[in-house]
């Protein structure tokens, strides 16, 4: 064989590196495609079940059948102080499937595991704080007094003088306790949550000061966020 | 320098051969393992949406405290994932999907108030499907049927 024959039969494949490329060409695009496709996928995954289980705790959080409310969307603060991690796990079974937090305005209620990662679902809530407040008037000529807060209940202590009886005790106009041999003692009256409550007091005779004591429930609400994450 | 006129069809003998390997190895690629992993990766997104709304449903269909409830709400599901039918069933206080290919399906607890005592029933996709609640003696029963709402 000469230099030249040589010379041609390299010449005469010509077309392979050609083809080596182009294959290589098409490999790559293939694999870019497969690697987008599948960032795709992964993006497109939005943990539609950890979502599922935040909304639905929440939303049972807040029910007026929770054990954490007064009514719907107002939570008790005594039984959120109360609340723990195995209170929320007997309440709320999915806790035990789920790691669960619940947060009062960025403060740990309970949680069940780590949340770092979860999908968090936040809900506009009252918290209402109940506590009793005791008052004790000095009657005027008009013996009245008006209740500063609205709750649900009073309590009244009524130990009137010797010569004194009081004879009627009337909530807002309406007759709460009546006896015309005179009241002494504990009486528990309800009020209505809706209206201020002007308590009046008719008795035969003086009423100093310390003969009456009331003893309301004060009801106090704050407006709060309640965050539910869940993860996993 | 007889043989010279052989060259042009070694070489496309030789493209003939290399392409038709290269097509072998890519299709095996493709079809053994990166498509059927996307489908099933895709399967399995669409089976936990599909458990997460039906989840969400039978809760929603459950009204607040009632004495006499007799209710029924239709759920729109996908009649097939990844081009086969599946079952929802109840399994206790959880829902569980169940599908012919293994990495597709899943089990969701259902968040019920207690007045909630019984509930049953399956799902067929492909099916209406629907969630009745009724009231009886001590609560709420949540039943899974298929059928006209």
């Amino acid at each position: 064989m000469s230099e030249r024959s040589e010379r041609v039969q390299r010449r005469a494949q010509t077309g392979l590196p050609a083809l080596a490329i182009a294959l290589l060409v098409v490999t790559m695009v293939t694999g870019i495609g497969l690697a987008m496709a599948d960032g795709a996928i992964s993006g497109a995954d939005r943990e539609p079940g950890e979502r599922r289980v935040a909304v639905s705790l929440a939303a049972g959080l807040i029910a007026p059948e929770s054990p954490l409310t007064e009514r719907a969307n107002v939570l008790d603060a005594n039984r959120l102080a109360r609340f723990d991690e195995t209170r929320l796990r007997t309440a709320f079974p999915v806790a035990n499937e789920t790691a669960v937090a619940v947060e009062l305005d960025g403060r740990s209620v309970a949680a069940t595991g780590e949340t770092d990662r979860g999908t968090t679902i936040r809900r506009l809530v009252v918290v209402e704080e109940q506590t009793a407040e005791t008052l004790e008037p000095a009657l005027g000529w008009q013996r009245r007094v008006t209740l500063p807060r609205r709750g649900y209940r009073a309590n009244l202590t009524l130990s009137p003088p010797p010569s004194t009886n009081i004879t009627a005790v009337r909530a807002n106009s309406r007759v709460a306790l009546h006896d015309d041999d005179g009241l002494s003692g504990q009486y528990e009256i309800p009020l209505s949550r809706f209206e201020t409550t002007t308590v009046r007091f008719s008795a035969s005779g003086p009423l100093p000061p310390g003969s009456v004591r009331i003893e309301y429930d004060a009801i106090r609400t704050r407006k709060a966020t309640l965050a539910v994450s869940a993860d996993g | 320098m007889d043989n010279r006129a052989v060259t042009p069809v070694v070489e496309k003998t030789l493209t003939i051969g290399i392409v038709a390997l290269f097509l072998a190895g890519m299709t095996t690629t493709l079809f053994g393992g990166a498509v059927p992993a996307a489908r099933d990766a895709t399967g399995s997104s669409i089976g936990d949406r599909t458990l997460a709304l039906a989840t969400e449903r039978v809760e929603q269909a459950i009204p607040p405290n009632a004495s006499h409830v007799r209710a029924r709400h239709r759920v729109g599901l996908p009649s097939t994932i990844r081009g086969t039918g599946y079952t929802v069933r109840v399994d206790g206080r959880s829902l569980v999907l169940d599908h012919p290919r293994a990495a597709i399906g899943g089990r969701s607890r259902l968040v019920l108030p207690d007045s909630v005592i019984g509930v049953n029933g399956s799902w067929q996709s492909g099916s209406e499907a629907v969630v009745a609640v009724r009231s009886v003696a001590g609560g709420l029963t949540v039943e899974l049927r298929e059928g006209v709402a």
